[in-house]
């Protein structure tokens, strides 16, 4: 039995290196046969991979049933984008000081903060719902945040040029001014542009190549952050939720603390992939199929696809999702139809998913733990 | 006062298209708890489904308002033909996988259904035939102006979902139906024909979505291939605000949630209308998850 | 009497749309002792283990673990303070291992977070091992260390029951209360089950049982509280409880 499991414990080891290996040659090998457009198709599928890991812990780990995930992804994407190309003036009891105009990696460490306070403010009222309400609810606050950012909370003055804008406050105690309001501050309908690209000790991620790269680090970082929280006292407690709510109770697992873990992690790293987003593309806009209910449902069915709870789940599924349409480019107009076609399909000959959670389950620590044990 | 009248008429007319929708998502909530996501779009189908009849018929040279009754019914047959075939792909072979497959199932249907539509009508906006309308008629009580076309869309609306409340309440299948909506187990241990009671739902639903589909083309005239999302979302959201799986409920809901839009879209601003509607959801799940007229079950533990 | 109580339920009364599921419940449970609790289907018998583990808020009364007043405490905190429990259906983790359902019983006394765990920290690493030490040996008190790695939902059904017996007893309580272990089980199973439950008392483990299966009942213990309606009708040795006149009445026709 020992034997068994080392066996498959080293499998899975060399799976994963060689999974590595073949994600940090790739470019490589576009490069040199010279396909740009397919380098970036990859950096898209890298932001995609941090979004289905990020539901699959709220989803795949909590089982908290979240169709809203989209609403963080864009208050990543536009707190990056407001932090870089917006300046704020701030007044408080006499102290000013100066807010925004900063490069991509400030912005980005402000935007993971922010998006875990707006999925905290975001889950605290709706976390004893169950279930379906529980989706429902958060479907209703990502379509929420989503018309924020598309009716834009103040008006932005016309023309391409516009004094300072008091847009909070009084000016006694606090005082809020706009520097540069052309274009509003979440722009709306048509988003916001110009916004730059990363910069690091004079080193500029400015092409699909070096981004890649770029986006494989956080993938990196994401990863490890799951896999030691997957075989830990919190990622049991979160399975034990998804499980049974009434037991996990009984087993002295606080639920809310736990749930809101669950969202507050999950939002913040949605967040880090519209930061990523952002940086990539320099311009961004409320489309619904971008930030809104479209992209929620694509990342839920990366999770359901791949295998709920499940960390090469996700990478496969987010090939899918991501690829499949590509694959298809020479039906331009009936690519998405192939999707649907093979969500159907998928669910209906592995409703488990590609690779189940269940099978992978068997972790090494308590490999290490039997054979010591028996 | 004017803008309040005429507002609460403009809401009751939405929130009817509303329940016509919200009535498929509740049937095959209380019966399966599942939320059937492809209903939006068999709503949609059933709008383009309309609007290819009645040119159909334009171009054979028939022109009168009384086409639409035909035209109705037909989509309505096809568009339930097309539920069934739902229930068949998408849930009949997951019904005991759990909660999330058949989920994404019918997330993968809606997106057939919605780019099946995209490639046959071209991804822009289409028109209902102008040469078919409803009389131009209008009733003007002091200020506020009832169209006939609004007028009759409520009348239909309304007769539909009695029929489909006497079905319920009255005849044999209906029975059947609200038996396996309790218990699925028992009510196949007591006889029931428990598929062809879910087979029921199936048509009834997609038929009422049709009908919706028709009377908003009718309405507005104009549509997309885009529309099922954002209408289905919205009837969803009237069922769940009625009480989802609980028939009157439904229809209320969507009137609640018609009326509150366009008040909203009259007193606030109508591009803060849909978020409003979102937060009312929200506060309502939080007071009163059962809905406005759903019962409370309590978990045995 | 006091001092030697380990839980004492004064008063207590909860009411779900107007019926009294339990009405005015006096109790007390010695400590280390094997308390019973019987009574018709709907008695109130699982509302009481729903109002002790915090389930449910009572309308009135109070409830004391030893000295301390549990009433109103969520369930979580209950189950620190030393009180853990199964349940009537079995409530395992059905898609985790036997030995990850136990480990969860570690939860309550043990403290890393988040940050600790992503670090990984000596700390975290020794909590690690302690819980990994104490699931192992509650399975291998119930006799299921070569279920461990198999998946719960998987499990013929008395291992089941077994098992949540074995989670419950990871949470180290003082008192555990048990919901009908040995409902659907067979003769040996039940059997195997009594025995058990000296074992766990040998442990210094009171034990509060509700249970259909009179020979359980009888069998092991010492002390029984017998309901109807909701309210407690007779209390005693199982020798009284067998003769007292009510408790026949209220199981009209049964053989007790």
């Amino acid at each position: 039995m020992q034997k068994k499991y080392s066996i498959l414990k080293s499998k899975l080891a060399i799976a994963y290196l060689l999974t590595f290996i073949l994600f940090l040659l790739l470019p490589i090998v576009l490069d040199y046969s010279n396909n740009p457009y397919w380098i970036s198709i990859g950096v898209n599928y890298l932001i995609w991979i941090i979004l289905g890991l990020a539901m699959n812990i709220a989803l795949g780990y909590a089982g908290l049933f979240q169709l809203g995930q989209a609403g963080f992804y864009a208050v990543g994407a536009y707190v990056v984008a407001i932090l870089n190309v917006k300046i704020f003036t701030f007044v408080i009891y006499g102290i000013t000081f100066k807010i925004g105009g900063y490069s991509f990696f400030p912005s980005l460490l402000i935007a993971l903060v922010i998006s875990c306070i707006v999925g905290y403010l975001f889950s605290r009222p709706i976390l004893r719902l169950r279930g379906d309400y529980l989706c429902i609810a958060t479907i209703g606050l990502g379509e929420i945040i989503r018309y924020i950012l598309t009716n834009d909370l103040i008006n932005a003055p016309p023309g391409d040029y516009a004094p300072p804008m008091k847009i909070l406050g009084t000016g006694k105690s606090l005082l809020i001014i706009l520097d540069n309001p052309v274009g509003g501050l979440t722009g709306g309908p048509n988003g916001i542009s110009g916004i730059a690209r990363p910069e690091i000790l004079g080193f500029t991620f400015d092409t699909p190549f070096k981004y890649y790269y770029l986006v494989m680090f956080f993938v990196l970082l994401v990863l490890f952050v799951m896999k030691r929280l997957e075989n830990s006292r919190l990622g049991r407690a979160w399975t034990y939720i998804r499980e049974d709510e009434t037991a996990a109770q009984s087993m002295g697992v606080d639920i809310v603390h736990y749930k809101l873990l669950a969202f507050i992690i999950s939002a913040g790293i949605a967040g880090i992939a519209g930061g990523l987003y952002a940086g990539r593309y320099t311009v961004i806009s409320p489309a619904p199929d971008v930030f809104g209910f479209g992209a929620s449902v694509l990342m839920f069915c990366i999770v359901v696809l791949g295998g709920i709870g499940s960390i090469p789940g996700v990478l496969v599924g987010s090939l899918g999702l991501v690829l499949l349409p590509e694959i298809f480019r020479s039906f331009p107009e009936a690519r998405y139809l192939f999707v649907g076609i093979a969500m159907l399909l998928m669910m209906i000959f592995r409703p488990h998913g590609l690779i189940p959670g269940n099978m992978l389950s068997f972790n090494k620590k308590y490999c290490d733990a039997c054979s010591s044990n028996t | 006062m004017e803008l309040f009248a005429q507002q609460i008429l403009n809401g009751l007319t939405i929130g009817a298209f509303y329940a016509l929708i919200a009535l498929g998502y509740t049937m095959v909530y209380g019966i399966l708890k599942q939320i059937n996501f492809a209903h939006g779009d068999l709503f949609m189908f059933g709008a383009y489904l309309g609007m290819t009849f009645l040119n159909m018929l334009i171009g054979a040279g028939l022109v009168s308002p009384w086409l639409i009754i035909p035209v109705c019914l037909a989509s309505m047959l096809l568009v339930s033909a097309l539920g069934l075939l739902l229930e068949r792909a998408a849930y009949r072979p997951l019904r005991n996988a759990g909660r999330l497959p058949p989920i994404v199932s019918t997330l993968g249907a809606a997106i057939i259904l919605q780019n099946a539509v995209m490639l046959l009508y071209e991804p822009r906006f289409r028109w209902y035939p102008e040469k078919i309308s409803l009389p131009a008629w209008s009733l003007k009580i002091y200020s506020i102006q009832i169209t006939f076309t609004q007028l009759l869309l409520l009348f239909l609306s309304f007769t539909f979902m009695t029929f489909l409340y006497l079905f319920i309440m009255k005849t044999k299948w209906g029975i059947a139906m609200r038996a396996v909506s309790l218990d699925i187990n028992t009510a196949k241990l007591m006889g029931i024909n428990v598929n062809k009671a879910i087979e029921i739902t199936f048509i009834i639903g997609p038929a009422l979505g049709a009908a919706g589909g028709i009377m908003v083309g009718l309405y507005y005239r104009q549509l997309i291939f885009t529309m099922g999302w954002n209408y289905g979302l919205k009837a969803f959201t009237a069922a769940i605000l009625g009480g989802i799986g609980n028939v009157p409920g439904a229809v209320l809901g969507g009137i609640v949630l018609g009326l509150l839009e366009s008040l909203s879209a009259g007193y606030i601003a109508s591009c803060w209308k849909d978020a409003i509607a979102f937060f009312v959801l929200i506060i309502i799940l939080l007071i009163r998850p059962q809905g406005i007229l759903g019962e409370k079950i309590a978990e045995k533990i | 009497m006091h001092a030697q109580a380990i839980l004492n339920i004064k008063n207590l009364t909860k009411s779900f749309g107007g019926v009294k599921a339990v009405d005015n419940i006096i109790m007390s449970i010695h400590e280390n002792e094997m308390a019973g609790l019987i009574g018709p289907n709907g008695a109130g018998k699982t509302t009481i283990f729903n109002l002790i583990t915090g389930i449910y808020v009572p309308d009135n009364g109070r409830i004391f673990l030893e000295d301390r007043d549990i009433t109103g405490v969520k369930p979580h905190k209950i189950t620190g303070l030393g009180i853990s429990r199964t349940f009537q259906t079995i409530r395992l983790f059905k898609n985790l291992t036997a030995l990850e359902n136990v480990m969860s019983g570690a939860h309550n006394y043990s403290y890393s977070g988040l940050i600790t765990s992503i670090l990984r920290t000596r700390n975290q690493k020794k909590e690690e091992k302690m819980i990994l030490n104490e699931a192992y040996k509650w399975l291998d008190f119930m006799n299921l260390a070569d279920k461990s790695n198999e998946l719960a939902k998987n499990l013929p059904y008395g291992i089941q029951r077994k098992l949540e017996i074995a989670r419950a007893l990871a949470a180290r309580p003082k008192l555990l209360i048990l919901d009908e272990p040995a409902a659907g089980l067979n003769e040996t199973e039940s059997n195997e089950i009594i025995k058990v439950f000296h074992k766990i008392r040998e442990k210094g483990i009171t034990i509060l049982l509700i249970e259909h299966d009179m020979k359980v009942v009888m069998g092991s213990c010492s002390r029984i509280f017998v309901l109807d309606f909701g309210s407690l009708i007779a209390e005693g040795t199982p020798e009284e409880i067998q003769k007292n006149d009510k408790v026949i009445e209220a199981y009209l026709g049964q053989e007790i």
